[in-house]
């Protein structure tokens, strides 16, 4: 990393904590998040934006953290798989892949609930198609997706009981 | 020091009393190969394994004759594997080795240059998404195996032989030539149609 002079003063609100950070300009946030904040949840799968293991919300969107700049996310909120659900706590779509075996050898399992609860945030009672959709960004090498596809309406049917898969 | 029924906790609380009371825990057994099992070191005949899996794969695929993109639509896997111990891991166990599979059959296209690997990011070596795998219906036939741990025998590896032959044959089914390479590449199909319709 370069010296201190050329780092600058990042401010943001990461899973309800406001932090204010001297990262180099154009570190990634995949790793600011990861090593200077030691949230260690959002996993370095390629590193080149295709597999989805780094992502993480901004201001309530999707992205893959690996392709931000440290810059970008000055005054912005940032949600990591460590913040999807209260402390001790677990968000209905973690308790779905845990029922439903949506979970193998776990590297994409972080990304993957970020991207299914951003998922369930924006489609309360999604269809197969913006399922598949909504994690088209994620790859899972393990599980086939089946049971992913699984836990994710096994959540929404928590959360909306109404629902019919 | 358990009862019949017990908690993590319990179970916890009694390990860390048996490290007190005895020491670390340790145990060894060795294997020995049922006399029924026959297998020859010297010229390599018999049973190379001791348990065989068995298989049946069902692939249905639509192939768009415009751009020869195929699609696998619905995939049955049914699988004799002992006994199933845990049946939501032993069909994730399968699950996940029809997509790579899938993959085998359809997309991964390792391209080697002087031994290594030229495409070696997931940019350019496509692997399933979410959007390309079917819903994978997995059925377990149980014959329990005398020698496997309950009855049990290996499961992960079978799906990675199977599946791709059986999506090879839907596709040979739907365009009535015979393929002998591994992806089926939308190039390599439209190659093989134009020959044919020449």
């Amino acid at each position: 990393m370069p010296d201190d002079g050329r780092k600058v003063s990042v401010a943001c609100t990461v899973n309800g904590r406001e932090h204010t950070l001297r990262v180099h300009p154009l570190a990634r946030l995949l790793d600011v998040l990861r090593e200077e904040l030691h949230l260690t949840g959002s996993k370095e799968g390629c590193g080149e934006g295709e597999c989805g293991a780094c992502s993480v919300l901004i201001n309530g969107e999707l992205v893959n953290s690996c392709l931000v700049p440290a810059l970008q996310v000055d005054g912005a909120r940032i949600t990591t798989i460590e913040g999807i659900a209260p402390a001790e706590a677990l968000h209905a779509v973690q308790d779905a892949f845990i029922e439903a075996g949506g979970a193998q050898c776990g590297i994409c399992t972080p990304g993957m609930i970020v991207a299914a609860v951003n998922l369930l945030e924006r489609v309360p009672e999604p269809t197969e198609e913006d399922i598949r959709v909504g994690l088209a960004g994620n790859l899972c090498r393990c599980t086939g997706y089946t049971k992913i596809f699984e836990a994710v309406v096994r959540a929404c049917r928590q959360t909306r009981p109404q629902v019919k898969a | 020091m358990l009862s019949p029924e017990y908690s993590s906790k319990e179970f916890a609380e009694a390990c860390a009393q048996h490290i007190e009371k005895r020491g670390p825990l340790r145990a060894s057994s060795q294997y020995q190969q049922p006399p029924e099992i026959e297998w020859d070191e010297e010229s390599y005949k018999g049973d190379a394994y001791g348990a065989y899996g068995w298989a049946v794969y069902v692939a249905e695929v639509t192939l768009d004759t415009l751009t020869c993109e195929v699609c696998v639509d619905d995939f049955v896997a049914v699988q004799e594997v002992g006994k199933v111990i845990n049946p939501v891991l032993a069909a994730g166990q399968i699950e996940g080795g029809v997509a790579q599979a899938i993959g085998y059959a359809l997309y991964e296209n390792v391209v080697w240059q002087e031994g290594r690997m030229l495409n070696n990011q997931l940019t350019n070596y496509i692997i399933p998404t979410a959007m390309d795998v079917p819903r994978i219906r997995v059925h377990f036939e149980e014959v329990p195996c005398a020698y496997g741990p309950s009855g049990a025998k290996g499961l992960g590896e079978l799906p990675m032989d199977g599946t791709a032959p059986a999506i090879v044959n839907a596709i040979e089914n739907a365009v009535w030539a015979s393929l002998d390479h591994l992806p089926v590449l939308p190039e390599h199909l439209m190659e093989l149609l134009e020959v044919a319709r020449a």
